[in-house]
């Protein structure tokens, strides 16, 4: 896992975010768990799957329940000490995630209402003092993508992928 | 005119299309073959319209085949299975329609995972294996499914070695028992089980402890419960091997590979389950998640993985290949990997000491 200081200037371009919008996980595309303090996710679509740890998983656990950027700012900033790098990196990786289609806007009767975060957000594990604030970059890893293109058993005949099968 | 999502106001047309088509070909045989097999805790009625069909899908499940005949014991799910060629049964002109569709525009038609576009959703799951050429269609309303290709006899050796391996998913699925892509091998006081994609060693590893005197529980597929201590239950009684190179180095298995005919062009598929049944598990605890990395060169050795990189090693490749898995079966597997400890099995060049690696994990 990579981690500096700053989003990662391969990061795809930051879009304009409108800091109050919620978002959500496109259920039947995405797939995604937090195993210790790391989230593994998978775009169903493309092949690909990602992970960020650290940081970068608190702001997809807020993201994917439903908070917005502005509130996934204000809740880190109570778990990590902000010398100002905390709201550029939380848009700039909503940005990241959005542009991949790992969240999508919410637009049902919760979007633009206030969701409760409770303490430290309810689904992060609270933190006594805050610590010290490290970007982590969502990393992608594209070797499963051959998955969705060719047999994992049978390789591909002289016809080309796909070719239905004999008498169709 | 038939497009994608047209037929969203009939869920289960395609299915209950399908389930007549096997009623009536089953019939021409005077009756499907009945079977029931056994996963862990449920069982799976496969009904079979003909022998052809039967040889087709039986033998990679005969390790877990429980009963013959339309006996009156309990049933979790029914699968009839049939095809048009050894029945004389065509599908229907709406199903015809609709792979004749997906032949000329697959893209339009499935997904990456293989659903078929608009006759996938919620109650009825609907998948089309372009390669193999077989239709599946499994409705979790009524716990029944449906399995169809033009000629059994045609069916390729990695279908035979996996049968309904989706059916088998979606069903199985619904009762909490997860398919994942991962060999397992152990004792039925405890095993392991061998994550990773295809070509990293999952199979080799397996074979190897099976030469070696381990139990063997599967080769590529399994089946997890997380509900209780975590549990894998066999589904094949198979194993391949990418081919003569890997025959080299297992030696063993020479007069056990089913499909020599086919060297060069599909992987070798062994019947574990024929030829080595004293060694079949069907079912054992987990004691551990083993990822093994090749690495030519350095001693063949065990090194503790973060959970978090065993469900990267697990969960990506189980649920790119199994159309319809969604967030719950990806719980499945990370709850598997909070529960037990994983380790990276680095195989080197000294084969000899892969099996009493794995057998100092299987002690609780």
């Amino acid at each position: 896992m990579t981690e500096k200081d700053a989003p990662s200037p391969g990061s795809p371009r930051a879009l304009p975010l409108d800091p109050t919008t919620r978002f959500r996980v496109p259920s039947r595309r995405v797939a995604a768990d937090v195993v210790d303090d790391e989230v593994v996710i998978v775009d169903l679509a493309s092949g690909s799957y990602f992970t960020t740890e650290g940081a970068g998983c608190d702001v997809w656990r807020l993201l994917a329940s439903g908070a917005s950027v502005d509130e996934t700012v204000a809740v880190l900033r109570t778990r990590y000490v902000d010398t100002g790098a905390v709201e550029s990196y939380v848009h700039t990786l909503t940005a990241v995630v959005v542009e991949r289609g790992l969240l999508e806007p919410a637009h049902d009767d919760t979007d633009g209402a206030p969701v409760d975060l409770g303490p430290a957000a309810g689904v992060l594990a609270p933190v006594g003092e805050p610590r010290p604030f490290a970007a982590a970059d969502l990393v992608d890893f594209d070797d499963m993508k051959g998955l969705l293109l060719i047999d994992p058993v049978h390789e591909v005949d002289d016809r080309g992928w796909p070719h239905a099968g004999p008498g169709l | 005119m038939l497009v994608p999502g047209s037929e969203d106001r009939e869920p289960t047309a395609v299915h209950d299309l399908m389930l007549a088509g096997a009623i009536r070909a089953g019939t021409r045989f005077g009756g499907p073959l009945d079977r029931r097999y056994r996963f862990g805790p449920q069982t799976v009625r496969l009904r079979f319209a003909g022998p052809e069909v039967a040889d087709a899908l039986g033998p990679a499940l005969d390790h877990v085949r429980i009963a013959d005949g339309p006996t009156d014991g309990p049933t979790d799910v029914t699968i009839d299975c049939w095809d048009s060629v050894s029945s004389g049964e065509p599908v229907s002109p709406l199903v015809a329609l609709l792979l004749d569709r997906i032949d000329h525009d697959w893209l339009a038609w499935l997904t990456p995972r293989h659903e078929v576009r608009g006759f996938d959703n919620d109650r009825v799951a609907t998948a089309f294996e372009p390669w193999s050429g077989i239709l599946s269609t499994y409705d979790r309303t009524t716990a029944r499914g449906a399995w169809w290709t033009q000629d059994a006899t045609a069916v390729p050796s990695h279908e035979r070695a996996a049968p309904l391996r989706s059916l088998l998913g979606w069903a199985l699925g619904e009762l909490g028992l997860q398919s994942v892509h991962a060999a397992a091998v152990g004792r039925t006081d405890g095993g392991v089980l061998l994550a990773g994609p295809g070509g990293s060693g999952k199979s080799s590893t397996a074979l190897r402890g099976l030469a070696d005197g381990l139990g063997h529980l599967a080769d590529d597929y399994c089946l997890i419960s997380t509900v209780g201590p975590p549990t894998a239950h066999s589904l094949y009684a198979v194993a391949k091997l990418d081919g003569p190179a890997d025959l080299e180095r297992l030696p063993e298995f020479g007069a056990s590979v089913t499909n020599p005919e086919r060297t060069g062009s599909e992987k070798l598929v062994i019947d574990v389950g024929r030829d080595f049944p004293d060694r079949v598990v069907t079912s054992f605890p987990i004691r551990a998640v083993v990822v093994p990395q090749v690495r030519a060169g350095a001693p063949t050795a065990l090194a503790p993985m973060s959970s978090a990189a065993a469900l990267r090693a697990l969960g990506p490749t189980t649920m790119l290949q199994l159309p319809g898995a969604g967030s719950t079966a990806f719980r499945h597997m990370g709850d598997l990997v909070r529960a037990v400890p994983c380790f990276t099995l680095y195989l080197g060049p000294d084969a000899a000491a892969v099996t009493p690696l794995l057998e100092s994990l299987l002690r609780p």
